[in-house]
């Protein structure tokens, strides 16, 4: 599948100073692109720890439940904690209220090994390879 | 857990933090760089990044400063929550020492809830315990004079 247009891109920088040391470790982007087929690409990128979490969760929520199928990329995410799991399955429940499916996409293997411990993958397909969406997404 | 050797450590680092969300990734930072000097492995640095976030994260939402400690459980909004971390390095494994002066919390004895339902029945949040436990490889926890103290060790 290819991307069709870029519909908005939303820099969710935090305040970058010498002082801030979540800023010094990189901002918090959300990138939001729309696909074909009514699939919806979320790319996060940067540390979703507890503050990258806040800086995206507002948003990423008005987006899922704006949306029917989200395919979240979390490729440029190296760390999560609880936080930003709890981000992830309140867009997943905002989706499944729409009628679709939120689905996580090539996370870090550290990543992946945080949102397996913590059993998402019995509610949220992780999937590798986004060539055949349609069959992920049943669309 | 029994596996808690009492051997000196190699080298050992401490700090205190104020218990504040801000705060934590001033913790994370300080840990990594510590973890770089070390040259630890990348899986251990994560593991420890993990608990840390988890844990003081915890302490901060939950654990405003106990008045004093024959009365552990009154709490003193004007005395400050503090954190106060040692890293001790030891040849085989990391040894994180976590106080804090906050309200009685037994970490080690805390229910663990991993997402264990359908999506529509899960409730959002309560998986900082779980992942604590799941990413030190032991875990110790005392009541002390001055509050909560948790060991946890990573294994190189």
């Amino acid at each position: 599948m290819k991307l069709s247009h870029e519909i908005e891109e939303t820099g969710l920088n935090g305040l970058k100073s010498e002082t801030n040391p979540a800023a010094a470790r990189g901002p918090m982007n959300l990138v939001v692109r729309e696909l074909d087929n009514g699939i919806t690409k979320v790319t996060l990128e940067g540390r979703l720890d507890i503050d990258g979490a806040l800086k995206v969760d507002s948003e990423f929520t008005k987006i899922a439940g704006e949306r029917k199928n989200l395919l979240v990329d979390l490729s440029n995410v190296p760390f999560i904690a609880s936080l930003g799991i709890r981000t992830l399955i309140t867009g997943a429940k905002a989706t499944a209220n729409n009628g679709g499916k939120l689905v996580l996409l090539n996370p870090q293997s550290n990543v992946e090994k945080v949102l397996r411990t913590s059993h998402i993958d019995t509610v949220l397909p992780i999937i590798s390879d986004a060539t055949d969406l349609e069959a992920v997404f049943g669309v | 857990m029994s596996d808690f050797r009492q051997l000196a450590p190699n080298h050992r680092w401490e700090r205190v933090f104020s218990g504040s969300l801000t705060e934590i990734p001033a913790a994370a930072s300080w840990v990594e760089s510590i973890a770089a000097e070390l040259h630890l492995p990348e899986s251990q640095v994560f593991a420890i990044q993990v608990f840390l976030e988890e844990l003081m994260s915890n302490i901060v939402r939950h654990g405003q400063a106990a008045q004093d400690c024959s009365h552990p459980r009154s709490l003193d909004p004007a005395k400050p929550l503090l954190i106060s971390i040692a890293v001790n390095a030891f040849e085989d494994r990391i040894a994180l020492s976590v106080e804090d002066n906050g309200v009685p919390f037994n970490v080690a004895e805390a229910r663990a809830k991993g997402i264990d339902q359908p999506l529509h029945k899960v409730q959002p949040g309560g998986l900082g315990i779980h992942l604590i436990k799941s990413f030190a490889d032991n875990l110790r926890y005392r009541r002390t004079s001055k509050g909560n103290c948790v060991v946890a060790e990573f294994m190189a």
